[in-house]
């Protein structure tokens, strides 16, 4: 008991807003928890630049704006609420931009959503690579009985 | 070590299954590799003296008191956007301003993968002392 206790405690930082629950995780006898699985996928891109998953290349020019969808699926039966982050979200004194036409987005039970995200340059953006990182976060809760 | 009462670890473990732990899951992570290349680019050059494309040098050549030597460079934009750009001669006069570098358009615009032109013009007064010069012309987007 002491030793769920101390897990939950470690694990539990707890945090305002949108909550997801995972329906399949167990909590078994001798103290142990397992996450079975991550119910948030991308199941879908499209758009401008090609993937070679999980990154997004993009080849462009000054004064352009590539943008590529997508399509995120959440396999338990729960709405789960994601964040986007984009970091950094620019490069080159602001010269080169990342955006989302969403940052957060409700991804429905057994469903799909999508969002648009695209980088944007401006006439005096110096050529070169860039390099940025898109986390989609969300939140979970950890103990909730499953609803379906 | 104080002991922890049994009866308070099982209302606290009570609560956390009722209410849940909540915690921030990164599920994915996606990076974003962007190429920006040179939108801007010279695709000819014609007029006095001869240009070399490698170099980008203008060798205008002999050129006397009261004379004028000139080129038009039509400048390429691959761009899906139009872009603009500003030309300017350091320095852009010598010789007292006996010899003076101008441009027809020191601002155009190239459309979106269309092309313009802008005319390099050297010019002397007829006090132009003989001997070698040189300025740079800068072209910003």
């Amino acid at each position: 008991m002491l030793g769920i206790l101390a897990l939950f405690l470690v694990i539990g930082s707890i945090e305002s807003g949108s909550r997801a629950y995972f329906s399949d995780i167990e909590v078994a006898v001798g103290n142990t928890i397992t996450v079975a699985s991550e119910p948030i996928s991308m199941v879908k891109v499209s758009g401008d630049g090609r993937w070679n998953s999980p990154t997004w290349l993009v080849s462009m020019y000054a004064n352009e704006r590539k943008a590529t969808t997508i399509t995120f699926a959440n396999s338990s039966p729960e709405d789960i609420t994601i964040s986007l982050t984009v970091s950094p979200p620019s490069h080159d004194e602001g010269n080169l931009k990342f955006g989302f036409d969403n940052q957060s987005l409700v991804v429905p039970g057994k469903g799909e959503a999508s969002v648009v995200f695209w980088v944007q340059t401006s006439q005096s953006v110096t050529p070169g690579s860039y390099s940025s990182i898109t986390s989609i976060e969300h939140e979970a809760i950890l103990g909730r009985p499953q609803n379906d | 070590m104080k002991k922890i009462p049994k009866a308070l670890v099982i209302a606290l473990v009570a609560v956390i299954l009722a209410v849940g732990a909540v915690y921030a899951y990164t599920a994915i992570n996606v990076t974003s590799h962007v190429e920006v290349q040179e939108p801007i680019s010279i695709v000819s050059v014609e007029g006095d003296g001869t240009f070399d494309t490698s170099s980008n040098i203008w060798d205008i050549g002999v050129i006397y008191p009261v004379d004028t030597a000139s080129i038009a460079i039509t400048f390429a934009n691959e761009a899906a956007g139009a872009i603009t750009l500003n030309l300017s001669a350091h320095p852009a006069s010598l010789d007292g301003g006996n010899l003076v570098f101008s441009f027809d358009n020191p601002t155009v615009e190239v459309p979106a993968g269309g092309t313009a032109t802008v005319t390099v013009s050297a010019n002397t007064t007829q006090s132009l002392a003989p001997g070698s010069y040189s300025t740079e012309v800068t072209v910003e987007r």
